[in-house]
């Protein structure tokens, strides 16, 4: 069994990575059904890759402040303790970085990917409902990131070819 | 200067809620930051708790349900409903809500009612090692090897767990780390070897390196817990 699982540890890395694997799926799930060792390897690896992506995330400035906001909002003294609710003036308005700065985020990077498209487009692009993705919009075109162009055909919009530049040299 | 203005406050959980809920005085007491540093404390390993035992990995779903939990550990603790058992004892009843929470959410996606039973599990066991990969014994992912009759969880070894993983983490190079990065998000090795600082990679070297971080990591898991 050893000798086995030698030949399925480069397995094991890559199938967590959702890379091809070098040995046909069912023999490595079996493999695995079969040995304790290697499920606690990849179950180690798994984590580790789910820590790193926790540690990646919270390394990030605007998820800190985000955190020390929340955080410093729901502890404040003025915070009713017992029902936990927000005074009645506050009820109903919801956190407009939350609310709308997630989605100009995956808007961002919808536009990385896709170049220019049409307004129009933009739900689709993003997956988001057509209020949120034209308030993401919004939210990229007060921040300057996006351009737009009209023509006959329609209206396009795009990123700023300098966020253009940085979307690709993020990676 | 107050103890919880220091840069790191190495208070235990329960001293940070008793620090809280004493009354203000010159000498201490009804400290709000005391919260704050309890709470700042576990937003990396319950974000890593929930990756782990739940089938969402959106990163606006975690948000919101960490936000959840936090709000209720809050609430408790105001409200005196959270009383201490001695060291450890929030840790726990902390882990005991996200699973909550969890299982919830297991729930709401199946579209079932919530047992009445079900919502306060007792989790207290150690796992098996084939136990399901989530927290309220549904399997979130196919790896899962083999039927467990019984769901359970040890909380505490989880906490602990995230810990040994960021010592490991802190070991590697900055090299090893960026590489970690990129196939975490998912980037294909084929495309890694035509960045630039990757290029001396072929594709065979490249996999090669990433099982060998994985062997490192694995070793320096082994150490910390033979420490231990």
């Amino acid at each position: 069994m050893k000798n086995n699982c030698k030949r399925y540890g480069q397995a094991i890395t890559d199938y967590v990575l959702g890379e091809e694997i070098d040995c046909p799926k069912e023999e490595l799930m079996s493999h695995l059904k079969a040995c304790a060792k290697c499920r606690a390897e990849l179950t180690n690896w798994q984590d580790f890759q789910n820590a790193l992506r926790v540690k990646e995330h919270h390394s990030r400035p605007e998820v800190k402040e985000k955190w020390d906001r929340f955080i410093r909002e729901l502890v404040s003294p003025s915070q009713p303790a017992e029902s936990g609710r927000a005074p009645a003036e506050h009820r109903g308005i919801l956190n407009i970085e939350e609310k709308v700065g997630a989605p100009a985020g995956i808007l961002y990077q919808a536009l990385a990917r896709n170049g220019e498209v049409k307004i129009e487009h933009l739900p689709q692009i993003t997956e988001l409902p057509p209020p949120k993705a034209y308030s993401a919009f919004g939210w990229l075109a007060c921040q300057k990131k996006v351009v737009m162009r009209q023509d006959d055909k329609g209206t396009y919009v795009a990123l700023t070819p300098l966020e253009r530049e940085r979307s690709q040299a993020q990676i | 200067m107050r103890v919880s203005n220091m840069p790191d406050d190495t208070r235990s959980d329960e001293d940070l809620i008793l620090a809280e809920r004493q009354p203000a005085s010159p000498v201490g007491g009804g400290e709000t930051e005391a919260l704050n540093t309890l709470f700042k404390r576990y937003l990396e390993p319950l974000r890593w708790f929930l990756l782990k035992h739940s089938w969402f990995k959106d990163d606006t779903h975690l948000d919101d349900l960490i936000q959840e939990i936090l709000k209720i550990a809050f609430i408790r603790i105001k409200s005196g409903k959270f009383q201490s058992e001695g060291a450890g004892s929030f840790r726990r009843y902390l882990y005991k809500i996200a699973s909550i929470e969890c299982k919830k959410q297991d729930i709401a996606r199946a579209g079932q009612p919530i047992p009445l039973s079900s919502r306060f599990p007792l989790v207290e066991t150690g796992v098996a090692d084939d136990v399901a990969s989530s927290a309220t014994g549904r399997r979130g992912t196919e790896l899962v090897a083999l039927p467990t009759a019984t769901p359970s969880l040890d909380l505490f070894q989880d906490d602990r767990r995230y810990k040994k993983l960021i010592k490991a983490l802190k070991t590697l190079s900055g090299e090893e780390i960026r590489l970690l990065i990129l196939v975490n998000r998912k980037i294909p090795y084929k495309e890694i070897i035509t960045y630039p600082m990757f290029s001396q990679y072929k594709l065979d070297s490249l996999k090669q390196k990433v099982y060998d971080i994985r062997q490192k990591v694995e070793r320096i898991n082994q150490e910390v817990k033979d420490e231990e």
